[in-house]
């Protein structure tokens, strides 16, 4: 049986996420999580032993393509996209 | 302003040219933007070069097709090569992408104009178009009501001229409910008929890519421009095309309709059963069989939505991280990689986002996966098997595209549970992979749209097309010149 959502659910939840929020935010997170649960909770009573995991497409009809090179010089493109770029490269802090 | 295939009949005749047809929609524009706010991002010197190229093109004779020369609204969460995608969200911010979805590389080649990139809810989560970090979209039949969502901008674009055929996405309604609240024609294909390459994704394995026009025609024509395999993206499926003149020319006789009555009954707007009612009328009128049935698990499909969508999204939402695209955070002495990016992540995403990606996080996560996310696929499996009975017995099921008209701006604010519950009638074919249509039916005593929905077996779209232009043609349709 699941317990109501407190703060500290938010806070593991949210570290789960790679989300910052501010205290606000996790008070309010609390409040809105446990709403958005019970509503689904409603589904502990229904009983689907009978359901299989339904498979997004069948499987024997996906579309594949041939494993074979094709053009990859996008490196100019992609670093245009990113919101701090130097010399060719991503800085981002120390990782380790 | 007529529909968009009657347009491009009139370029193809030499009665205007592609210019004169694109000063039209810029003049809509001008007049009605201001209070609207239909588009993110507009790019008329970028259209009026298309134009230009695209009636040379018909002059030589090398553009044929029946959209060459349309104007297209383009939803936000779909790339556009070098216009900004920002999904309405901040977290997107600056991003402008390097390359051409799928949708849109069909439409450059079959000669439609791309004019812009309409609002939506932040990354299409919403039910209103008022979850956007530029602002609402407003409704251009009463510009204190929302527009409906995620697709509000596209809906409303068509709505007002301001375009003659848009793009959406519908993940749970995305494209049918808006359409509804804003009388125009609103066409989610069967999972796999169109290419999401290039599409923003929110939900994988429930979004999909479709048209809203101002007639059936419109969408049926802009469905088979869009239509095919893509080997870029491995759940798009060849499937026998949509024969768009034959269809709408079929008429409805000898169809079976199954009228799903425990989906009426959750209507709460009179005027909304109504008008599902009277189209029911229509259809037998025109030669269908009509049938009252019980389609089945009407108290668990938004649940079951939800409880796979958010958790689809925060596995989705996971690649914005502040390093390689969109927004970035200032950098601060001593903030680590993690800081960095759940700073980002804070700072970027909206409210309802955040929200969702809390849930889908918590239902994801150690310990309740089965209680939730496993759950909710089985349930999924048994809902599509409802379907299917339903389709053994019926060539298309008939119910509300929207539990009422549109409502007022604001009234959702501090009820998310109700917002989600207005899902209901939308969010079942997007579950079972099913193409399904949101038709106008006249309007209340407000004057305000109405609208009712069909659905139909998977790839039968050509029923969906054929049931719509009966009804398009016995009334209730009246937005052929835009409001």
């Amino acid at each position: 049986m699941r317990q109501k959502i407190d703060e500290e659910t938010v806070a593991y939840v949210s570290k789960l996420s790679q989300l910052e929020l501010t205290a606000e935010e996790k008070r309010a997170a609390a409040a809105d999580m446990e709403e958005c649960l019970t509503m689904m909770d409603i589904l502990s009573g229904l009983d689907t032993r009978d359901g299989e995991e339904l498979l997004l497409y069948d499987n024997d009809q996906n579309v594949l393509r041939e494993d074979e090179r094709v053009g990859s010089d996008m490196a100019d493109s992609l670093l245009r996209c990113a919101p701090l770029a130097e010399d060719g490269l991503i800085p981002v802090p120390k990782t380790v | 302003m007529l529909s968009a295939t009657k347009t491009c009949s009139l370029i193809k005749e030499r009665r205007i040219s592609t210019t004169e047809a694109l000063e039209e929609v810029l003049g809509r524009i001008r007049d009605r933007e201001e209070d609207l706010h239909c588009y993110i991002t507009l790019d008329e010197e970028g259209a009026r070069q298309q134009a230009k190229l695209i009636q040379s093109r018909i002059d030589d004779g090398s553009l044929k097709g029946p959209l060459a020369g349309a104007v297209v609204a383009v939803k936000d969460n779909i790339c556009v090569r070098d216009l900004p995608a920002t999904c309405g969200s901040k977290m997107l911010a600056g991003f402008i992408p390097p390359y051409d979805a799928t949708v849109t590389e069909k439409l450059r080649d079959a000669g439609c104009i791309i004019i812009g990139k309409t609002n939506m809810d932040e990354f299409a989560m919403g039910s209103t178009c008022e979850n956007s970090y530029f602002g609402p979209t407003k409704n251009p039949y009463d510009t204190s009501r929302v527009t409906g969502g995620s697709s509000g901008g596209s809906a409303a674009a068509v709505a007002a001229g301001e375009a003659m055929i848009a793009l959406g996405s519908d993940t749970g309604g995305s494209i049918r409910l808006p359409a509804a609240c804003c009388g125009v024609v609103g066409l989610k294909p069967t999972y796999g008929r169109v290419s999401r390459y290039g599409l923003i994704a929110y939900a994988s394995g429930l979004d999909q890519i479709g048209p809203m026009g101002r007639s059936v025609e419109d969408c049926g024509e802009m469905l088979s421009l869009l239509s095919g395999a893509d080997s870029r993206d491995a759940t798009s499926r060849q499937w026998e095309a949509v024969d768009t003149g034959a269809a709408l020319g079929r008429g409805v006789k000898g169809l079976t309709v199954g009228l799903a009555e425990d989906y009426l009954s959750l209507c709460p707007d009179e005027e909304a059963k109504n008008a599902v009612l009277e189209a029911a009328e229509k259809l037998r009128d025109a030669g269908a069989a009509v049938e009252h049935f019980s389609l089945g698990y009407e108290k668990y499909v938004v649940p079951i939505y939800y409880i796979l969508a958010d958790a689809q999204a925060s596995s989705n939402l996971e690649r914005y991280d502040g390093i390689k695209y969109g927004y970035r955070t200032p950098f601060e002495e001593g903030q680590d990689f993690g800081q960095l990016m759940a700073r980002s992540r804070g700072e970027g995403f909206g409210g309802e986002v955040k929200r969702r990606i809390l849930v889908g996080s918590f239902v994801l996560s150690a310990g309740w996966y089965d209680a939730y996310y496993k759950k909710a696929l089985a349930a999924q499996a048994l809902l599509r098997r409802c379907f299917d009975e339903a389709f053994s017995k019926y060539d298309l099921i008939l119910m509300p595209a929207a539990p009422s008209v549109a409502p007022k701006l604001g009234v959702y604010k501090d009820d998310i549970i109700g917002a989600y519950r207005g899902d209901v009638f939308t969010v079942t074919a997007n579950l079972a992979q099913l193409p399904a249509m949101s038709i106008p039916a006249g309007v209340n005593h407000d004057g305000l749209p109405l609208a009712v929905q069909l659905m139909a077996d998977r790839f039968r779209e050509d029923l969906l097309l054929a049931a719509g232009a009966e009804l398009e043609k016995r009334g209730g349709h009246e937005n052929d010149e835009g409001i």
